[in-house]
């Protein structure tokens, strides 16, 4: 036999085994009981390695404990969902509409619905697009086993330790939303912000949290907490965008409208980046009328970029 | 093929382990249909299946293997064993990929609302063990409805629109054709009519400052095959769908290019190979009640034969 099938009768072998034995089993009863090991110890426990990462790798729920070796089977099994029909219909359509570009959305309907691989057999145009981070099913992992976390975050001097409640996706953006420890209080992170690796720290770290049924922040950029004061400013819009500008910051400012069909709008902006962003994106459309600081900040970041 | 890599190693674990499940819900199957519904070669089918047979537990004896007897026809039956009898549970990736998608589905304004996937998405949760941790806000701009109600019916707009290029409001007609969101952002692919011959533009939806229904509709659909993921192969083994085009909706129909036919469901489109009109794809929309079409009937019915009960079959391991 071929040493790939070989291999792949161990590896099936050792997941049949750990199931079984609910109290587990050392590496020396392993090796006694599954057959198809190379020979000489040091190779025997380089393969036992290998195998172990393919179990991780495919998400097989591997537990090691002082030495022994068990897959707890109410962990490895999918519990009964007891879909309707209807309800089954809703996840393809969902994961049709929404793909993503991983397959990961259809290996999990298959699984569901042990139907084939790849999902939905009809094409679907796509109806959303989310931005996909890796970071995401290992943040929802934190908050599903109530692990808080610990990660670097830009413009952030300190590492944040923060006890996860919520993924939200808003303005093209994801957002993990929990209770920051150091700071005692809700803060919510973007996760393209956070640099390198996210620690789980140890499972059951905290209290189920309420989570906020209300996005925990408001829609506009310019809003989003950047722990500043928060500034009044005061933005003249043309009539080309007097529309655009006035939809966007909806009821979270006033508006003069003027009889030549541009508006001054007073806003508070907690975010000056945001702000500097939304305001350039109107080109010669929008100028900011005050305060002068903040006119300031948009003339030297234009400076600067010259 | 020889050598594979731990890659193959990983992915042929997750086939054997969704397939031993499924061959037992179903009783058996073909190695044919097998090997269709889980997009491998036959040879490699035989193979699994020939593992399959040399998997339990010591001290593998007969009842303590998984039972799988493969015929020279390609028959293949399965009896419950002590494992495997459900699927894995979801990984990480794979249920924040479903859940995401979801709610994703839930954030478009007018179509995601359906009771069905609410209630699909609680349960989800509540086995992955955490209600409410996902959410999605896709908002939506002031035109949006206007705009999805003139793609599902095929109508023209008359829109002035903010041209971000040439920095200025324009007048024009366009038939949207799909509206889709990305990255937080509402786009319609529309066909600009408006002067000349018509073209295909993607306009921002949130540029859109004022649009008048015309009342017209437009008939021709137009090619857009990249709105549409077609999966799967026409006229293979899985042409149990029968679908026709609506007339309702040319958008969604010409998105799924000439090698198949498309039918409209809300803004969403699906297509079959099958040549003949079936009313049953509204089972299949959100909203509508109804169990769904079973997609692929078993090709060959089981041989009928005596079920004697395979041992360890010589060629295991060891």
């Amino acid at each position: 036999m071929a040493a790939s099938e070989e291999r792949f009768e161990r590896v099936t072998n050792l997941v049949t085994f750990l199931l079984d034995r609910r109290e587990g089993a050392t590496f020396a009863q392993i090796l006694e009981e599954i057959p198809g090991w190379p020979p000489g110890d040091e190779a025997r426990r380089r393969a036992f390695e290998r195998d172990k990462r393919v179990l991780r790798d495919e998400g097989i729920p591997l537990i090691e404990d002082k030495g022994r070796y068990r897959i707890p089977p109410e962990e490895f099994y999918l519990p009964h969902l007891e879909l309707s029909a209807d309800e089954q219909v809703a996840l393809r359509l969902a994961v049709a509409a929404v793909p993503g570009s991983s397959e990961s959305g259809g290996f999990a309907l298959s699984k569901l619905f042990l139907g084939s691989v790849g999902g939905a057999d009809e094409p679907v145009p796509v109806v959303a697009a989310l931005d996909e981070q890796p970071l995401l099913p290992t943040l929802h992992t934190a908050i599903r086993t109530r692990s808080p976390i610990r990660f670097a975050y830009e413009g952030s001097d300190d590492t944040r330790e923060v006890e996860p409640a919520l993924l939200f996706f808003r303005e093209g953006n994801w957002y993990v939303t929990g209770h920051d420890r150091a700071r005692n209080a809700q803060r919510s992170f973007r996760v393209t912000k956070m640099i390198g690796d996210v620690e789980l720290l140890e499972p059951g770290g905290f209290e189920a949290p309420e989570r906020p049924t209300d996005a925990p922040f408001p829609r506009q950029s310019w809003l989003l907490a950047d722990e500043t004061e928060p500034d009044v400013a005061v933005v003249e819009v043309d009539a080309v965008l007097a529309w655009k500008a006035v939809a966007d910051v909806g009821e979270r400012g006033t508006v003069e409208r003027r009889d030549d069909g541009s508006v001054s709008i007073r806003m508070p902006v907690t975010n000056r980046e945001a702000f500097r962003t939304w305001v350039l994106g109107m080109l010669d459309h929008a100028v900011i009328a005050g305060p002068d600081h903040l006119r300031r900040d948009v003339i030297e970041w234009l400076e600067a970029l010259a | 093929m020889s050598g594979r890599s731990k890659t193959d190693l990983g992915a042929r674990l997750r086939r054997v382990l969704l397939m031993i499940p499924w061959l037992l819900r179903e009783g058996g199957s073909t190695v044919a249909d097998i090997a269709a519904r889980f997009g491998v070669e036959e040879k490699e089918v035989v193979r699994d299946l020939n593992l399959i047979m040399c998997c339990g537990v010591p001290p593998y004896g007969g009842g303590d293997l998984i039972t799988v007897m493969l015929d020279d026809d390609g028959t293949v039956e399965a009896w419950p064993g002590p494992f495997f009898t459900k699927p894995m549970q979801l990984t990480p990736a794979e249920g924040f990929a479903v859940l995401a998608a979801g709610r994703a589905l839930q954030a478009v304004p007018g179509t995601g609302q359906t009771e069905a996937l609410a209630s699909a998405l609680d349960k989800l949760e509540g086995a992955l063990g955490a209600s409410g941790a996902v959410a999605v806000d896709l908002e939506s701009p002031t035109h949006l409805a206007t705009v999805q109600r003139a793609a599902a019916q095929g109508e023209r707009l008359r829109i002035t629109y903010y041209s971000f290029v040439r920095d200025d409001l324009t007048d024009r007609v366009v038939e949207p054709l799909v509206v889709h969101s990305r990255d937080g952002r509402w786009y319609a692919e529309t066909r600009d009519v408006s002067a000349g011959a018509p073209r295909e533009r993607r306009l921002r939806v949130d540029r859109i400052q004022s649009r008048l229904l015309t009342g017209s509709s437009h008939p021709a659909p137009i090619r857009s095959r990249s709105l549409c993921r077609c999966r799967g192969r026409p006229g293979g083994s899985r042409s149990g769908w029968k679908w026709r085009t609506s007339r309702s909706s040319p958008a969604a129909a010409s998105a799924c290019g000439s090698t198949w036919r498309a039918i409209a469901c809300s803004n969403a489109c699906f297509c079959g190979s099958g040549p003949t009109p079936s009313s049953s794809h509204r089972a299949n929309c959100p909203g509508s009640v109804g169990p769904p079409r079973r997609v692929c009937s078993r090709a060959t019915p089981r041989a009928n034969r005596s079920r004697a009960r395979a041992g360890r079959r010589p060629g295991c391991g060891r």
